[in-house]
């Protein structure tokens, strides 16, 4: 074969080249960040000894508000931040304290972040032109607990790049900013769907003051929205409330009378947590829904809401060919306790193999031997 | 015209070192993207505030164990100290013959109770269902053994109550935020995102404390040394590159997530094939090509980090790389249908031919490449500065790619933390060539003749366990 002889001398050398510019480039890429991770490892280290000692210290006079002050004022007079290293260092430092104090101790590394000017600096950059650097800022805003970052924030949720937005909404979250609830919810719609789970567990976390924004936002005409504030408000502990919200179970109904079929399977949920049981005759018809993912959520409603009305319509769904749902039912069931003993204990002769089984294990539960 | 063989043969070695090489280079390149894509979303994604989430999917550990009753009770804690919101523990004991069940039972006061199964999947009788009565999470299913890990994990699959599951081996340490990170694209889009899966890296002489990686090190057996420069490729490199491409073949047993419900529908794991975590993706690509068509993802993310044991010396290494090589051998033959089949996609256009050419047929060119080399020495037609220069590109190109996976590893993940552990993984870059490639292609060529032969036995590898930062 006549393969020019120069033609594979020069591919060599090409090979040989770029083998030794990847390992120059890994060796050069250490070398020249020594530096720089030595300076910073080294401001992260006296920073984490000085706060070390001094939250000891804190810990030994908790409660003396003279001496903690005195304590908190001469610590700031020691960490001289003085560049934007010394300040990356810091909040490096500042966030790893924050993740392992209690929350009654948060507020110390909190008060040092706002006191230096490194909160001032980050906010400035969430106004940057790199979306990278509103992205990371946004996060580590979020990590900070600085209060004085929700207004930022709020207005960052209006950023023309989404996961700038999603970022922000993540931080308003952990800051537990209840003046963000409104803008979380109007960001299901905008949002791409798969990030709107991560925003209903935002939802989720500010707990009860969610609810009123939640109870406004059913009537929203957009499905996606309403379809994510119901599933929130489905984890929610609803049960304590219901007559603080009484638009809450007339809204509910309504969902459940007119609305998709997978909203109206979360609304169930929320109903039977409301112990609301008169439109018990949409919930049962969901059982025989299509969807198995629905029957599946509306067997969780009807265990919970354990409404007698729905024993022989789970005891039938036992039967449901996907394993899920009539897994679903069988837990239901369980929730009902020894009053079904008798109803379960006749189906343990049923045609319906997989009945027999479900009857067994749920006998087994309600009444242990 | 009389056929020039010699002719044709040396334009098919130099198709075939184009193609090989070719293809190798194009995963790299994709990878570099794919990795850096992932690393630059990580934090976007915020892992860890998932073990808080109420919407988190459930999850089910299938811990399937056969005589470990060393290990047991210690690798069940440590699943059982997982951050998650929703999940379960099932430990599948396989027929053991020693006191794995004994212990299990003394250890978390195990109760027999009844519990209905699915029976869609099919594995070797169950004799028995359990629950602890000190964690509420935790569940131990008692069966006959089947012969393979296969049929334990089909037991807990028929078990499972989550709509996802993850198969564990009872070595195997994971990272702290591996779980949450790869349950987070299941949350996302439960939809769609079917399996999933992450990176295996080498844990031998690292330090592990109270089941975690301490410190990360390279071991000083070469051999041991050796594997992870190759992992190193495999992983970061090559599936970054397969994930870019959509082309996903292979979810490691050791650390991979999948839906319930869509493997007990295609039957569970094979459990007549050494290769069953290959064979499962790719029957599941198929069944979901066959039934969605190209609605579905596969992922595989580069930074949630399993870490396993390899082996250190040469008899077991090699018996390890046999029983690779009949797995591979086995699913490309289970499902050669698929090959260069349009229906399939780029899983058939691509993946499944660059398995059967590059990584099924490679060790045999390879070897035949040696006999032709000795036949073209002795029938005179030797053109030696040709052999040696063509000898050396090809090494020099491996070498290339190989350094560029290492660069990919210190860019991005940073796992070895001194120079000179990334001056080592360049060493054995370099050398690896050198006699190592040569002893994996005998033993794959090895493991052919023995899949050809019928032999189709596991033989359990020997663990030397985890060192400590007592020890």
């Amino acid at each position: 074969m006549n393969i020019d002889i120069n033609w594979l001398i020069a591919l060599n050398f090409f090979f040989l080249l770029l083998i030794q510019i990847t390992i120059s480039f890994i060796i050069l890429r250490r070398i020249i960040r020594i530096p720089y991770i030595v300076r910073t490892q080294k401001r992260e280290r006296y920073y984490r000894t000085m706060g070390n000692a001094f939250f000891s210290r804190y810990l030994r006079i908790k409660g003396d508000v003279f001496k903690t002050y005195e304590l908190f004022e001469k610590l700031k007079t020691y960490l001289h931040v003085r560049n934007k290293t010394d300040r990356m260092a810091l909040e490096k430092v500042i966030i790893e304290f924050l993740e392992r104090v209690d929350p009654e101790d948060k507020n110390i590394p909190v008060q040092i972040y706002e006191d230096s000017d490194i909160v001032g600096w980050r906010i400035t950059q969430l106004r940057s032109r790199n979306v990278w650097t509103r992205r990371k800022t946004a996060d580590i805003l979020g990590k900070t607990g600085s209060q004085k970052a929700v207004k930022p924030l709020i207005l960052a949720m209006r950023d023309r790049d989404e996961n700038v937005r999603y970022i922000a909404a993540r931080a308003l979250g952990k800051l537990q900013a209840t003046e963000a609830i409104e803008y979380l919810i109007s960001l299901f719609q905008d949002l791409s769907e798969n990030k709107n789970p991560v925003i209903a567990d935002v939802l989720i976390s500010f707990g009860q003051s969610a609810i009123p924004y939640i109870v406004q936002a059913l009537d929203n005409p957009n499905q996606k929205t309403r379809f994510w504030v119901v599933r929130a408000l489905a984890e929610l502990d609803i049960e304590t409330g219901p007559d603080n919200y009484p638009q809450l179970i007339q809204k509910l109904e309504n969902i459940l009378a007119n609305d998709e079929p997978h909203i109206k399977a979360y609304s169930a949920v929320c109903l039977a947590k409301l112990n609301s049981h008169e439109n018990i005759s949409n919930i049962l018809a969901l059982l025989d829904n299509p969807d198995p993912d629905i029957r599946v959520i509306t067997a969780g409603a009807l265990g919970i809401m354990k409404d007698p009305e729905a024993i022989d319509p789970l005891i039938k769904t036992l039967q449901d060919k996907k394993w899920e749902v009539n897994l679903a039912a069988s837990q239901a069931l369980i929730s009902y306790g020894n009053v079904i003993k008798d109803k379960i204990t006749a189906n343990l002769h049923h045609p319906a193999n997989i009945v027999r089984k479900r009857c067994r294990e749920i006998l087994e539960e309600i009444s242990p031997q | 015209m009389t056929l020039n063989w010699h002719y044709i043969s040396q334009i098919l070695i130099l198709i075939y070192f184009i193609a090989i090489n070719g293809s190798y280079t194009l995963l790299i390149f994709l990878a570099f993207f794919e990795v850096r894509h992932q690393y630059n979303h990580s934090f976007i994604e915020d892992y860890p505030d998932l073990y808080k989430s109420k919407l988190a999917p459930g999850l089910s550990y299938l811990v399937p164990a056969y005589n470990e009753e060393a290990t047991i009770a210690e690798s069940a804690k440590s699943y059982l100290k997982t951050k998650y919101s929703k999940y379960e523990v099932i430990v599948i004991n396989d027929g053991s013959t020693d006191n794995t069940l004994q212990v299990l039972k003394d250890e978390f006061k195990l109760k027999k109770v009844y519990r209905a199964m699915n029976t869609r999947v099919k594995t070797k009788k169950v004799k028995g269902f359990y629950i602890s009565q000190t964690n509420p999470n935790l569940f131990v299913i008692d069966k006959y053994n089947g012969g393979s890990k296969a049929d334990a994990l089909n037991a807990g699959i028929n078990a499972a109550r989550h709509p996802y599951f993850i198969c564990v081996d009872a070595d195997v340490i994971m990272d702290k935020s591996a779980m949450l990170r790869i349950m987070r694209p299941m949350l996302e889009d439960p939809a769609h995102n079917m399996a999933a899966g992450g990176i295996v890296r080498i844990v031998n002489d690292s330090i592990v404390e109270d089941g975690q990686i301490k410190e990360v090190k390279l071991s000083k057996n070469p051999i041991v040394a050796f594997q992870v420069v190759e992992y190193i490729r495999a992983f970061t490199a090559g599936r970054a590159g397969f994930q870019r491409l959509k082309t996903l073949l292979i979810v490691s047993g050791a650390f991979g997530v999948f839906n319930t419900e869509v493997v007990r529908k295609i039957g569970g794991y094979q459990r007549k094939t050494l290769g069953e975590d290959m064979e499962l993706l790719v029957r599941l690509h198929r069944h979901l090509r066959e039934t969605i068509g190209s609605k579905y993802n596969i992922i595989y993310r580069t930074y949630p980090v399993c870490w396993t044991e390899a082996p250190e010396t040469l008899k077991v290494l090699g018996s390890q790389r046999n029983r690779w090589h009949r797995g591979l051998s086995d699913v490309l033959l289970r499902h050669k249908k698929m090959i260069f089949n349009p229906r399939y996609g780029r899983i058939g256009m691509f993946g499944m031919p660059f398995f059967l050419f590059i990584e099924f047929l490679g060790p045999i060119i390879e070897f035949f490449g040696y006999f032709y080399v000795i036949y073209m020495i002795l029938f005179g037609v030797m053109q030696w500065e040709f052999f040696f220069l063509f000898l050396a590109l090809a090494m020099l190109w491996g070498i290339w790619m190989t350094v560029t996976a290492i660069l990919f590893e210190d860019l991005n993940f940073k796992w070895y933390k001194h120079w000179y552990q990334i001056a080592a993984l360049i060493f054995f870059a370099l050398v690896e060539s050198f006699g190592y490639r040569q002893l994996t292609l005998i033993w794959r060529i090895q493991g052919l003749f023995d899949y050809l032969r019928g032999q189709h036995t596991w033989t359990a590898t020997q663990r030397k366990g985890f060192k400590t930062s007592n020890t």
